[in-house]
């Protein structure tokens, strides 16, 4: 299966089940559940459209989560209410969920988290691995986030200063643990360029690759710190 | 978010705001609402997202230097005055420095004596080397 088809398939499909009513950490465990489901068929039964079969398979996960979890009554309302699943429109849920990730009213830290999670499709031992902290405490300041903007509608534009922000600060972080955040944060900030033709995404990813491109440069074979005036052109490699 | 120690320097530090006993002088009950007031605090930080470590040291040990090529480490100790003890530390993961000032003021109030806050001296210290705070 292929990892990096899933890793940016995954927040489009959760923000598509947003959009559609789920709340944020139901939508993320639908469609967690719904990849264990693909890990099974998949490779025997290969979708022809993968992101639709995904959004599918979530959105019944999360139905049949609900119903389990709530009453007769309000499951039966909710149902009723809800739209049907259709066609996966072609709105691009993946910039919903950045703007949900950075909303403002999360802290930096917790809307980093959030976005490396949601967004990035990275683990919460990853990400606690990448800042230092136990996994528990990781865990708690995900869950934290995901309970304050839970309640939070994608019905309208999010802050791009936010996830520009937020991206910047997980590229700041450089790599560490398992995980290369600056690669994740370019990652991450190149997706966004696709989808917007805001030029301060565009500057904040070219910035981006300018200091990575020179992140090999900064450090001796023997991992010693080069001091500036020693490292030249040569030294960078292209991003 | 920047990782900040908390050191628990128990009757050292500046001034002592009251002359409390050591600890040893306590009874059972006082010390128990001591520890249980610690473990509280560590399950808030970890509830919060903050916590990262904590460790309480034993009263033992002593300082311990190189001496030159050859010859053995030189030792200092035991520690003779309980003003030289730190008796463990606190490590958190927070927002801000004003975060970290605020954790060390409720865990500075541990009751002691009597049950009454010991007001206890937190050295907190940022850590070398961690992402600055960010500000706008």
């Amino acid at each position: 299966m292929n990892e990096q088809l899933l890793r940016d398939l995954v927040p489009a499909v959760i923000g598509v089940l947003v959009r559609r009513g789920a709340d944020f950490g139901s939508a993320e465990d639908a469609v967690q559940d719904a990849l264990v489901e693909a890990l099974r068929v998949w490779p025997d039964h290969p979708p022809q459209d993968p992101k639709g079969w995904l959004v599918t398979v979530a959105w019944r996960k999360f139905l049949d989560a609900t119903r389990a979890e709530t009453s007769r009554r309000r499951r039966e309302a909710l149902v009723d209410s809800e739209p049907m699943p259709g066609p996966v429109d072609a709105v691009d849920d993946t910039l919903q969920l950045y703007f949900l990730c950075a909303h403002p009213s999360l802290t930096p830290a917790s809307s980093v988290a959030l976005t490396l999670r949601a967004v990035g499709g990275l683990t919460t031992r990853q990400i606690a691995q990448a800042y230092l902290v136990p996994e528990a405490t990781m865990a708690q300041r995900i869950s934290r986030a995901k309970r304050t903007v839970s309640g939070v509608r994608l019905n309208q534009p999010g802050s791009l200063a936010t996830v520009l922000r937020v991206l910047y600060l997980v590229f700041n972080e450089g790599y560490s643990g398992d995980v290369d955040l600056a690669a994740e944060a370019i990652r991450l900030t190149r997706q966004l360029a696709e989808k917007t033709s805001d030029e301060e995404v565009a500057g904040l990813l070219a910035l981006m690759l300018l200091h990575h491109a020179r992140r090999s440069a900064r450090t001796r074979p023997s991992a010693a710190w080069c001091p500036s005036p020693s490292r030249t052109g040569a030294c960078g490699t292209p991003a | 978010m920047a990782k900040y120690l908390l050191l628990k320097h128990y009757r050292g530090g500046p001034a002592p705001i009251v002359d409390f006993a050591p600890m040893d002088q306590w009874t059972p009950d006082e010390v128990n609402a001591h520890v249980q007031f610690m473990q509280d605090f560590t399950t808030r930080l970890k509830e919060m997202g903050e916590f990262v470590d904590t460790q309480g040291l034993a009263p033992a040990g002593a300082f311990v230097r190189y001496d030159g090529e050859g010859r053995p480490p030189v030792t200092d100790g035991p520690f003779a005055e309980t003003k030289d003890l730190i008796a463990g530390w606190y490590i958190i993961d927070v927002e801000s420095w004003d975060r970290a000032v605020e954790l060390a003021g409720e865990l500075s109030a541990a009751p002691g004596p009597c049950g009454k806050p010991i007001y206890e001296w937190l050295e907190v210290r940022p850590f070398l080397g961690g992402a600055p705070t960010f500000t706008e």
